[in-house]
């Protein structure tokens, strides 16, 4: 394990906890809805980049199905949501 | 209520629900000795499943996926008590499992065992109980 | 002759994670600064291209060269990123804050809205 490498992922993990702390407060203040739904697909990213920063640390490749999986469901999530907003119903019923 | 075009949406979801199909069998053939198995397998078929349901609508997805998911369900829950009963053949307790080596032509060594059956029955579970919620909530007015 | 390779693969590597944590940090400086919605939904956008980029990248370069690992997952996983996030999510939820009523913000207080007026137009 290089250690300068682990300095660095260290200072990448404390920013991105930052900036998830800063995403909480635009989810809990946001003045509209589309506002919260923007805020929490940001968290989501920045989730993913947290679980490849954690890979680098523990030197694994066990991690690499979470990263995939977190961005398939986050997509999911977005598209239900903003279907939502949109029209007040997710599934449509063609009648 | 708006009526809106949605031709984005349905052309990215033809592609994105095939990633979706290859990677939910990917896990869960990966199961038990990685991350992966039968529940999570499920669940990534059930996600790919709504989300055809969010683009194209229930009356055109019926159409083309005409499963009735309780009886998905049934049948799940009727493998994985098979393969627990099946142990008593063999003079074993309820559920045990066991696996082999085994040669095959192209793969080569591979390794198959009983649990893998036991993760079939789980899986279609899953999926029965998944989308049997979600089209509930959604018929709901 | 190989310290010297090892050097520069872990300068592009720290440069890579650093890039990318950049783009995430000022991705959500710009969602909490900015005025509206849209202008949010263009600062929110930058995070899931670039910054996830560039962590990915910088973690497929050091498992492969630590571990000698080929990771085909984390390859899909940024294709799967740049494929749904900036086209599909961020469009449909600006056509849903546009469809529930939200102004575009402007300085001086005038807003255009060419959008609104295509509407209008083809109704």
């Amino acid at each position: 394990m290089n250690g300068i490498i682990e300095v660095v992922t260290i200072i990448c993990m404390v920013v991105i906890t930052i900036s998830i702390a800063l995403l909480v407060f635009r989810v809990v203040n946001g003045p509209t809805n589309p506002d919260r739904a923007v805020a929490l697909d940001l968290i989501g990213i920045n989730l993913m980049a947290m679980v490849g920063l954690v890979a680098i640390m523990l030197a694994t490749s066990k991690l690499n199905d979470v990263i995939l999986l977190i961005g398939i469901l986050l997509f999911i999530g977005t598209i239900a949501l903003a279907k939502y907003i949109e029209k007040g119903v997710i599934i449509e019923r063609n009648d | 209520m708006v009526k809106t075009n949605d031709l984005i949406l349905k052309t990215m979801t033809v592609l994105i629900s095939f990633i979706l199909f290859g990677f939910s069998v990917n896990l869960f053939l990966a199961g038990h000795n990685a991350p992966g198995g039968g529940f999570i397998g499920g669940l990534m078929t059930s996600a790919a499943i709504t989300l055809m349901y969010m683009a194209y609508g229930e009356k055109a997805i019926n159409k083309i996926l005409p499963i009735n998911y309780r009886i998905l369900l049934t049948t799940g829950l009727l493998i994985a008590i098979a393969t627990g009963v099946g142990s008593f053949i063999f003079g074993e307790p309820f559920l045990s499992q066991t696996y082999d080596y085994f040669h095959f032509p192209i793969f080569g060594e591979m390794e198959l065992a009983t649990a893998l059956l036991f993760d079939l029955g789980v899986y279609l579970t899953v999926i029965g109980v998944t989308m049997t919620i979600v089209l509930t909530i959604s018929s709901d007015r | 002759m190989s310290e010297t390779i090892d050097l520069v693969r872990d300068i592009i590597i720290i440069l890579l994670l650093l890039s990318g944590t950049f783009f995430i940090l000022s991705a959500s400086i710009g969602v909490i600064r900015f005025p509206d919605v849209y202008t949010r939904l263009h600062a929110a956008t930058k995070a899931s291209t670039l910054g996830i980029s560039g962590i990915m990248i910088g973690a497929f370069i050091f498992l492969y060269a630590e571990k000698g690992i080929i990771s085909g997952k984390l390859i899909l996983g940024i294709i799967f990123i740049l494929l749904t996030a900036p086209p599909l999510s961020a469009h449909m939820i600006g056509r849903a804050a546009h469809s529930s009523g939200i102004k575009p913000w402007a300085a001086d207080g005038k807003t255009r809205d060419a959008y609104a007026d295509s509407i209008e137009k083809n109704k």
